[in-house]
């Protein structure tokens, strides 16, 4: 994880010192405005979730492009069902993350981006857990406990690369450093698992979803020139 | 291409990075240690045996202790023990909460127990001082004789 960990926070700093050494653009006349939306299915989450046993999921995202900025929603699922050694966990529930990216290939003509950026998550979810306590005084104990409508936020920097491919064809990967899981530890079941974020007790913990995209351009109003 | 060859990697890896920490320092076992009333320096008492209230279990009978073990039943909120000594008895309830962690895939799920309250009949008022049971705490509770 500290490996990782490294690897996610070079890459935001190269990042940052890319965009550092890049020289100060001029200010344009041209104003921010809506020039594209971009709908993203992960394709990362789908083939865990057929070759991993214990996960379930699903991810997609959209963004909408306002000159160097792309502000980002992403929406996903997932469940987990992990074998302990003297019991059983499952989750389920349902995310969300709000965030912008910045583009630092500021002149690039069909704008590939490669980005960093930040989000703020927040996961709705149950779990349970089946176990047995065996004590040498009291033998076993059969114990379940459950939390229902459990609701955790977590923050996250990201980095990643976005090309186009044909047409209205993209793709591209996300990688993420999530840090700063809050969770409701009142309960006596500690979450193990949040949907969104991952294990509660690596922090931080990193993500990562390759995206097939689909951008819509929006045309620019024809200018009328006066004669 | 770079970029499958990299999402097959990360998919490859990512298991590797679930692994947790299997080490588990849980206990249900409170460590209760005898002080003396008058100077409050470590008592040894003549032990004809400590009852688990609601068990009919006697330990530590005829011994010469100045500290004692007793397990907590991780399906209660409360034990009951009776100290015999000297035709005299002193009672200790022990109030707790249970905090439960799975620790990592293939390892266990524990419980952590954390001491709330600890009251005595007989004897003076017995100390909490460290609330939390692990496997190598050496003193939960100051009893008083």
């Amino acid at each position: 994880l500290k490996t990782l960990s490294c690897i996610f926070s070079a890459l935001l700093l190269v990042s940052i010192s890319t965009t550092a050494q890049v020289k100060q653009e001029k200010d344009s006349v041209e104003k921010v405005r809506l020039t594209a939306v971009r709908v993203s299915g992960d394709i990362v989450n789908i083939i865990k979730s057929t070759i991993v046993d214990d996960f379930k999921g699903w991810e997609a995202a959209v963004d909408v492009e306002l000159k160097h900025y792309y502000p980002i929603l992403e929406i996903g699922s997932w469940s987990r069902d992990v074998s302990l050694a003297n019991g059983h966990y499952t989750n389920s529930g349902n995310f969300w993350r709000v965030g912008v990216d910045v583009n630092l290939l500021k002149k690039d003509p069909v704008k590939n981006t490669l980005f960093f950026g930040i989000r703020y998550g927040r996961s709705s979810y149950d779990e349970r857990l089946d176990y047995v306590i065996t004590t040498k005084e009291f033998g076993q104990e059969n114990k379940s406990l459950e939390n229902l409508n459990m609701k955790a936020g977590f923050l996250e920097l990201t980095t990643g690369l976005r090309v186009k491919v044909i047409g209205g064809f993209w793709m591209g990967y996300t990688g993420r450093l999530k840090f700063a899981p809050g969770v409701n530890e009142s309960n006596q079941l500690q979450s193990y698992d949040v949907p969104g974020y991952g294990l509660t007790y690596k922090q931080p913990w990193w993500g990562f979803n390759y995206y097939l995209m689909w951008k819509l351009n929006f045309k620019k109003k024809p200018t009328t020139s006066s004669p | 291409m770079k970029g499958f060859l990299f999402l097959i990697l990360a998919l490859l890896t990512a298991s590797c990075f679930e692994q947790g920490d299997c080490s588990d320092v849980s206990s249900n076992v409170v460590q209760v240690n005898f002080y003396s009333n008058s100077s409050k320096t470590a008592l040894t008492i003549e032990l004809d045996s400590v009852k688990m209230v609601d068990f009919d279990t006697l330990m530590y009978v005829d011994k010469d202790l100045n500290k004692v073990a007793l397990p907590l039943n991780p399906a209660l909120n409360s034990m009951t023990y009776v100290f015999y000594y000297n035709n005299t008895e002193a009672t200790l309830e022990i109030h707790y909460k249970f905090k439960t962690f799975a620790l990592a895939p293939d390892c266990n799920a524990i419980d952590l127990i954390t001491l709330t309250e600890a009251t005595s009949v007989t004897a003076q008022s017995p100390t909490v001082t460290q609330p939390n049971l692990t496997s190598t705490t050496v003193e939960n509770i100051k009893l008083y004789f």
